[in-house]
């Protein structure tokens, strides 16, 4: 717990690979999570019909997914790059 | 309990005609005054003001899963199909608004028994089904809110995810919130 709340809280450094990965993977996880609840109290509610989640759903996971993996790839090929130029 | 639909296809492109001799349709559909109309086996065509053809087609029914009849309106872009709220009127308008071809009060014949109907719309279908059998619409797939969602969340993702690198987190968790607020506020459905 205390490891998660130092991670949120902690400045996160970008050329720590693993834990930029592991700070951006957790927060992906959350609000994956939420919008998960989000989209089913709507279908509850009847905002939303459920048949339409798992599809908008998967849209959402999907793109949030690609888009913070493309960020975390480019901070490890910014620092390949570096690691290469200080050799 | 079997289903006959009275207004059957030939009879329903036919009272699309409205002055042109229809047999008394249980879907009123009229063809608005100011349109040219014709028919023929394959369908029902017509000339609006603006001088572009639309034409009405039955379909085979059963690709629906509903009971009913259905027909197939080409339209122009531009065209729209305005539904009342308990979809028991439906009208064909242009660009301007104006009223190409309406149809209010449906019925389907079960049995000796004729049940109210009302009208689905699912893309350029239009079916007429029993209210009771009739969802509100038709959920069909549309590709483009699919694509919209994904490539919002895309974009969002990485902006949110470099938040974080100057400001420890705290940004993403505040730009994370508000992308959820907006996925679950955003109807991408709505073009469709």
């Amino acid at each position: 717990m205390s490891r998660l709340k130092s991670l949120l809280i902690a400045r996160v450094d970008w050329r720590d690979s693993r834990r930029f990965g592991t700070f951006l993977a957790v927060l992906v996880g959350a609000a994956m999570l939420v919008t998960a609840v989000g989209y089913s109290v709507q279908a509850a509610l009847g905002v939303r019909d459920w048949a339409s989640v798992p599809s908008t759903f998967l849209a959402t996971a999907l793109g949030s997914a690609v888009g913070t993996f493309a960020v975390w790839g480019v901070s490890v090929l910014v620092l390949r790059r570096r690691r290469r130029t200080e050799r | 309990m079997k289903l006959t639909v009275i207004a059957t296809g030939a009879a329903l492109l036919a009272s699309l005609v409205g002055g042109i001799g229809a047999q008394a349709p249980h879907a009123d559909l009229d063809a608005a005054k100011s349109v040219a109309a014709s028919t023929s086996k394959e369908g029902f065509a017509i000339v609006g003001p603006d001088g572009a053809t639309r034409t009405v087609a039955a379909d085979d029914n059963g690709g629906s899963g509903l009971r009913g009849l259905s027909v197939t309106i080409h339209m122009e872009p531009t065209d729209h199909i305005v539904l009342s709220a308990d979809a028991r009127s439906f009208s064909l308008q242009d660009h301007d608004g104006g009223v190409l071809l309406s149809s209010s009060s449906p019925t389907v014949q079960e049995g000796d028994e004729a049940v109210p109907a009302k009208f689905v719309v699912d893309g350029e279908h239009l079916y007429i089904a029993p209210i009771t059998d009739a969802p509100a619409h038709i959920e069909s797939e549309c590709p483009s809110s699919f694509w919209g969602n994904l490539i919002f969340n895309i974009g969002m993702a990485g902006v949110c995810a470099m938040l974080g690198i100057p400001t420890a987190g705290a940004a993403t968790v505040a730009c994370s919130m508000a992308v959820i607020g907006a996925n679950l506020g955003i109807n991408w459905d709505s073009h469709c």
